[in-house]
């Protein structure tokens, strides 16, 4: 499978998940291997990759991005891999690189840990390849220390005290344990081959050119010293450039959508093409015009699909033995996050192990797929997905497993944004039929700039904000009962009804009464979509992180239960206690996971094949 | 207002409070009982103080106590040796 831009993605072998982008153009220069972070770093850096893959490639390179084992959409857990498997990848993934394009790769290009990977890698190989270092990691032991400090945030933040020093996390390894990085299991043979990186005593890694590219938040900002000597001890030997930029520092969490990093991308490019090898004797093979990737036989493979002309892309796993018929689950990215991000690769494969075919993809915008969601600020992002922005996304994504088997029936789960954008997709779309939504907020994301107009308007209509004053009510009843017959005829009378009932309080499930239980930056729209949910009888199953978002929920039950009896039997609402938001501290995604393919298990098991009942209708469900 | 206490506001609050309902800090709220705060968040804050008040903070002043809100960051820093006033 290939897409429009020539990227094909595909698993390796050992199970390794890779992107190729083939160049655009005639000029088909050599090969750029990439080389992602650790951890979490590579998590918030996906798109980064993404955008400037495509950048390089335009640029007419060949550029191949791919997954260590145990890390993104790659096959095997975290905790199973070191860095020494890590630069076995990279290996592999440089040799397929090779093999595709038919010829020696030009050089790698990591950021922050994977750049000493890159130069790990650089320093074995028997040529002089060309390497540029964003941001590289100088002192593993100072990053390996910084992933305890991050595991005490995580405890400080998400668990009540006393909490444990990092003489306690550090026992905690030494005995066996793990510890959780920012949801990222450690060993101590992971945490050790992080520690005993060193850049300076590893020397200049490569006889070809080396770029060394610092990123600064702020303007005019010197480079810090430790890269500064590192650029000086590199330039002793050889040709070696250090340079400032003037970037956001993505890999970590910032409040940005941006992925296109001008500055970085374009002296990186111009560099590049001072430097690079393209057109040197040695580099004259052709590549392969017929040249497959070697894909790896999985149970899962990456597939995709358009949504209003552009392409998304996702990760499909396949049943593992006897298939669940009639229902296929589709997990919605959790707001900016890609596919891979937090447990959904746990939790697709734990439901794919009992049975279910799983869609994990990523909408318009986000992880590897076309678009932008046109966004400058990731709270402007929030807001979209909760006005519903991305419910097409998730429509098509039922159309495409639609279209690989017959229609078919779906149940959607997803954390935060994704929750949301599932209930919304269920909205008047018959193929629902289950629900599980994962510590959503009920609330709207406040707006990042006043000036600005919110993506839809949930301002209460006039007619009824002056309603809740008496002394304004019967001429505004009249008033809106003319404008209402006068413009929508007697189809109204329903909701004329309701406006001109006496409301000396709120009544029961009104925009008034929500407000009162929620605050006035209620998600109304969200609200009626729980309400469509329920009168077409959807089962949904809420998890919640043990925070207040439960008690928001519970709050409103009665009001979304109004005039529906059989509300009850259809939502079942679970709290994991002292869990976090994204279900990232120790033992969290495991026992979500858990929870979630019990649900599934006790609301569809008459759907297993060989039992002697049928799918059950809508209505029938529990 | 202390320029200590004006300079960890002016941070806060450019760095914690988009995407959330509220326009300034007080010097007693709590950022973690509020949620302004993630684990994220609080390595940017312990960054910035190193950087900014040239301090190291150690592990075990990794604590609500000492990073819990404005007054008790200043009283922190006063334990570090630094002048707020």
């Amino acid at each position: 499978m290939r897409s429009r831009r020539g990227e094909t993605p595909f698993l390796l072998g050992p199970g390794i998940f890779a992107v190729v982008h083939r160049p655009e153009g005639e000029a088909a220069l050599p090969g750029w291997l990439l080389c992602s972070p650790f951890g979490g770093e590579r998590t918030n850096s996906q798109r980064l990759f993404v955008s400037w893959a495509r950048y390089l490639a335009a640029a007419g390179h060949w550029v191949m991005r791919f997954d260590y084992r145990g890390t993104g959409d790659s096959l095997g857990d975290f905790e199973a891999f070191t860095l020494r498997d890590y630069l076995e990848d990279i290996g592999t993934a440089a040799g397929e690189l090779e093999r595709l394009s038919g010829r020696p790769i030009e050089g790698l290009l990591g950021l922050r840990l994977g750049a000493d990977l890159a130069a790990m890698f650089a320093s074995a190989s028997d040529r002089p390849l060309t390497l540029v270092m964003w941001e590289p990691v100088i002192d593993g032991g100072r990053y390996a220390d910084s992933l305890l400090r991050t595991a005490m945030a995580n405890e400080l933040v998400n668990l009540p005290g006393p909490h444990r020093t990092r003489a306690d996390l550090r026992r905690q390894l030494a005995e066996g344990g793990l510890v959780s990085a920012d949801g990222f299991p450690l060993t101590a043979a992971s945490f050790d081959s992080v520690a005993g990186i060193d850049l300076p005593r590893l020397g200049r890694p490569t006889a070809g050119p080396v770029l060394i590219l610092q990123f600064n938040s702020r303007r005019n900002q010197p480079p810090k010293p430790a890269t500064a000597k590192l650029a000086e001890l590199y330039g002793k030997t050889g040709d070696t450039t250090l340079e400032c930029v003037r970037e956001p520092n993505v890999w970590m969490k910032t409040k940005l959508y941006r992925w296109h990093l001008d500055s970085a991308f374009e002296i990186t490019r111009s560099w590049i093409g001072r430097h690079g090898a393209a057109g040197s004797p040695g580099q004259t093979a052709q590549p392969d015009a017929t040249a497959e990737p070697a894909t790896a036989a999985a149970g899962e493979h990456a597939v995709q699909f358009e949504v209003e002309g552009e392409r998304v892309w996702g990760i499909l796993h396949e049943p593992v033995g006897p298939g669940v018929d009639g229902i296929d689950i589709v997990m919605a990215s959790a707001g900016e996050a890609c596919r891979a991000a937090f447990f959904y690769p746990r939790l697709a494969r734990a439901l794919a192990r009992r049975g279910w075919r799983v869609l994990r993809f990523d909408p318009r915008g986000i992880g590897d797929s076309e678009g932008t969601l046109e966004c400058a600020y990731l709270s402007e992002v929030f807001h979209k997905i909760e006005s519903g922005a991305l419910r097409q996304d998730l429509s098509a994504a039922m159309d495409f497993l639609d279209g690989r088997g017959g229609p078919r029936q779906h149940a959607i789960v997803g954390l935060c944004g994704g929750a949301i954008t599932a209930l919304f997709a269920a909205q008047g779309d018959g193929r629902v039929r289950g629900l599980g939504l994962l510590d959503f907020s009920l609330q709207l994301t406040p707006e990042p700039n006043p000036d600005k107009q919110p993506a839809i308007s949930l301002e209460t209509p006039w007619h009824e904000e002056l309603a809740q004053h008496r002394s304004t009510l019967p001429l505004l009843k009249v008033r809106k009962l003319y404008h209402a017959i006068r413009s929508r005829g007697l189809e109204t009378v329903h909701t004329v009804l309701r406006t001109i009932r006496f409301r000396s309080a709120a009544s029961l499930g009104s925009r008034r009464w929500y407000r009162e239980r929620i605050g006035d930056d209620v998600n109304l729209p969200l609200i009626a979509a729980l309400e469509d949910a329920i009168s077409e009888k959807v089962p949904m199953c809420f998890v919640f992180a043990g925070n207040n978002h439960d008690r928001l929920l519970r709050s409103i039950l009665p009001g979304v239960s109004a005039g529906r009896p059989h509300a009850e039997s259809l939502i079942d609402v679970k709290v994991l206690e002292d869990a976090d938001h994204n279900f990232i501290m120790p033992g969290c995604a495991e026992r979500l996971t858990d929870e979630v393919v019990a649900w599934f298990e006790h609301r569809f098991r008459l759907q297993r094949p060989g039992e002697a009942e049928g799918p059950p209708a809508r209505a029938d469900v529990r | 207002m202390s320029t200590t206490k004006a300079t960890l506001k002016s941070f806060i609050e450019e760095s914690f409070l988009e995407g959330t309902a509220r326009t300034t800090v007080e010097d007693d709220l709590s950022f973690l009982e509020v949620g302004l705060l993630d684990s994220t968040g609080v390595l940017e804050l312990v960054d910035f103080l190193e950087q900014q008040f040239e301090i190291s903070v150690e592990d075990e002043e990794l604590i609500p106590e000492n990073l819990d809100s404005i007054n008790q960051i200043c009283t922190y820093l006063e334990s570090k040796g630094v002048s707020t006033g």
